[in-house]
């Protein structure tokens, strides 16, 4: 059962360009809009490449509540597949990975190869010579891209290729993987599933938001050794910035090469990660590895669910107008073991349910929530930074550190998409 | 592991499970941290966690980290659990498994219910605690708690459990 | 998972199949014994037949997937058998 859409005069409404109507957040018939009109349409991130390196490794993930296998056939090329048998409809894989050459559906025992196709099914005497097996492979999503190793896919049939919905966040995505030495990042450090009861744009619009920290995380900057507080407080020099179609970056390039000290945005110095910055040096050179240990690593919200987040990766999975998952991995760097330990270390003290960071963030998705519910004042205020925008040499709105710059940005995209004004 | 006579009964056992987990439900987190020795570490393992240097953890926490845990808890500004959740957890099938130079291995079921605005949350699994006696006090070097929703999406952990 | 040697079973499994595999030394050479562990069903593998399935094409392995090439060939009788 399905709420009625919304026409996009209702939208247009709901969404003003420095105010947005809490209905967006708890309204059900909202919720299908948006999976049609963005979920179903769009890029989504699904998985990234290293997470099958070995011909027939598959791996479960999703796009929004849609359950999609990620295999790798036989021949090494990357299938999106939908979970589900062309049969009957049962869910074909119930681990969340595994290896095989071929699917086998447990309910009848219709036989799938690991690109999808049907390879047959058991007393094929109860179907007739018309039984079109070509036409009764799994389900596909439609449009496959990668980049970097970053898998998308998209509902859409035909619209903007990855490459152009990517936009400006390309570049950002090349300042992840140029951390390694080897310009390979691997996301093999297992995943936290955090649940949270809040709409997935909570989550979206609080990624790069750069006036929370000081308050939501006070606590942990007031007793950890923690470097991040100064680049969230007045004096940081980042800056809030809308990439266009959705993407948001936080960047904090300016603020440490302010402070010129190799792998400070890591709140470490070069002498504990010895055999890293060798590697690095190696691979760019003395004064290339220096630059790219002094900016760091980015902070960019890739619309609509893929969250590069300096040292980890998350994933946004919207179930419910109200329900949401936060699946999260340490980011790991090919040639870097000694980073990718530290790496490890510090994701599992930040993030997931239990996270010095996370489980605030999450506290604050979940009264949000709570609150939007109200009658009055029925609107959210995203006017912070209105008096100070700007347009940077790139041509992008750019904000200060703690500005709405961002969330403007996603509402701006959002809106265009619910209102079908751009394609996909 | 040896098959010697336990240095810590049974008794023992129970009295320091069942401390450990009220102090740890009413949020007296200083003596909570008392309980810990000095190589401590407290282990939630995910449904990823094979090996917890490869993979991450809900909690992988040494002594340093269980230390900065609990200061954070204390701050009072820890949202998550300001107000604290409301925790009652309930240990049972106590077994103590044997003594090592580690100490006196012991394993047991739980539940614990958390309410806080959320709602009623029940977390539930098996904890393993590792026993050493100090100065004449029972303290604990060692703590997995094995959930048994390690591999599904959890919701915020922010109490100790 | 143990290592190859006589009887030394390795499980080789996902979530649709399960075997056990056993470098069986009775034969004047060595063979591999595969056993489906969830029928029992036992089955030896020379080195020429590895040989040969190691050259086999994907088309054909594919092929060989198919449940009603040679195991669930016929509807199960009155008596529920499937084979
Ligand atoms: S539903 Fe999969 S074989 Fe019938
Ligand atoms: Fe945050």
């Amino acid at each position: 059962m399905t709420a009625p859409a919304l026409d996009r005069e209702a939208y247009r409404r709901l969404i003003e360009d420095d105010r947005v109507h809490g209905s967006l957040y708890t309204d059900p018939a909202v919720f299908d809009d948006e999976l049609t009109r963005i979920w179903y349409r769009t890029w989504v991130y699904v998985g990234h490449e290293s997470e099958i390196p070995q011909p027939g490794d598959y791996v479960v993930k999703s796009i929004g509540p849609q359950s999609i296998i990620m295999s790798r056939d036989r021949q090494g090329a990357v299938h999106l597949l939908l979970n589900r048998c062309s049969h009957r409809g049962n869910q074909i894989c119930e681990a969340a990975r595994g290896n095989t050459g071929a699917l086998r559906c447990h309910y009848h025992g219709w036989t799938f190869g690991t690109d999808g196709a049907l390879l047959g099914y058991p007393f094929r005497q109860g179907y007739g010579p018309d039984t079109p097996k070509s036409a009764l492979g799994l389900g596909r999503v439609p449009r496959m891209g990668s980049y970097q190793g970053f898998v998308f896919g998209s509902f859409a049939h035909a619209g903007p290729s990855l490459l152009e919905h990517l936009g400006a966040a390309r570049e950002a995505i090349d300042r992840l993987v140029r951390l390694s030495p080897l310009g390979r990042v691997e996301l093999t450090a297992g995943w936290l599933h955090h649940e949270v009861r809040a709409n997935w744009k909570m989550l979206v619009e609080n990624e790069t938001d750069g006036y929370h920290p000081q308050f939501v995380h006070s606590s942990i900057f007031e007793v950890g050794e923690s470097h991040v507080a100064e680049v969230y407080s007045e004096r940081s020099a980042a800056t809030a910035r809308d990439l266009g179609g959705g993407h948001t970056e936080h960047d904090l390039r300016a603020h440490f090469r302010r402070m010129d000290r190799p792998l400070a945005w890591f709140g470490t110095t070069e002498d504990r990660l010895p055999d890293y910055c060798r590697a690095m040096r190696e691979a760019y050179g003395a004064e290339k590895a220096r630059e790219i240990l002094v900016e760091g690593s980015p902070h960019i919200m890739v619309f609509p669910n893929l969250f590069i987040a300096e040292i980890q990766i998350f994933v946004i999975q919207p179930l419910a107008v109200d329900r949401t998952v936060q699946h999260v991995t340490p980011l790991q760097l090919a040639g870097a073991p000694d980073m990718n330990r530290r790496l490890l270390h510090q994701a599992s003290g930040s993030v997931g349910p239990a996270g010095f960071l996370l489980a605030d963030d999450s506290e604050m998705y979940e009264r949000n929530q709570r609150g939007v519910v109200a009658r009055e004042p029925e609107w959210l205020i995203l006017r912070r930074g209105l008096n100070r925008e700007r347009v940077d040499a790139d041509g992008h709105l750019a904000g200060a550190a703690t500005d709405e710059t961002t969330q403007r940005g996603i509402w701006r995209h959002i809106r265009a998409m619910l209102t079908e004004e751009v394609p996909a | 592991m040896t098959t010697t006579a336990p240095t810590i009964s049974r008794t023992e056992v129970e009295e320091f499970l069942y401390r450990e987990a009220r102090l740890a439900d009413e949020g007296r987190y200083d003596e909570w941290e008392a309980l810990w020795t000095d190589d401590a570490l407290y282990w939630v393992p995910s449904g990823d966690t094979v090996d917890p240097h490869k993979q991450i953890s809900v909690i992988y926490d040494h002594r340093s980290r269980i230390a900065l845990r609990v200061a954070q808890l204390k701050t009072g500004k820890r949202h998550a659990q300001d107000p604290r959740s409301n925790v009652a957890h309930l240990l049972s099938n106590i077994e103590v498994l044997g003594e090592d130079g580690a100490g006196t291995h012991t394993t047991a079921t739980f539940i614990a219910i958390e309410s806080r605005s959320r709602g009623l949350t029940t977390w539930a699994g098996r904890v393993e605690h590792t026993l050493v006696r100090r100065d004449e006090r029972i303290l604990m070097s060692r703590k997995v708690v094995r959930l048994v929703n390690a591999d599904q999406p959890l919701p915020t952990l922010a109490f100790l459990i | 998972m143990c290592g190859l040697g006589e009887e030394a079973g390795a499980v080789i499994e996902n979530e649709f199949a399960s075997v056990t595999v056993v470098i069986d030394e009775r034969g004047h050479d060595r063979r591999l014994r595969v056993v489906d562990n969830h029928t029992g069903r036992t089955a030896y593998f020379d080195a020429l037949l590895l040989e040969t399935l190691a050259w086999t094409p994907e088309a054909e392995l594919r092929g060989l997937l198919d449940p009603a090439r040679h195991r669930w060939t016929v509807d199960p009788g009155p008596d529920g058998t499937t084979r």
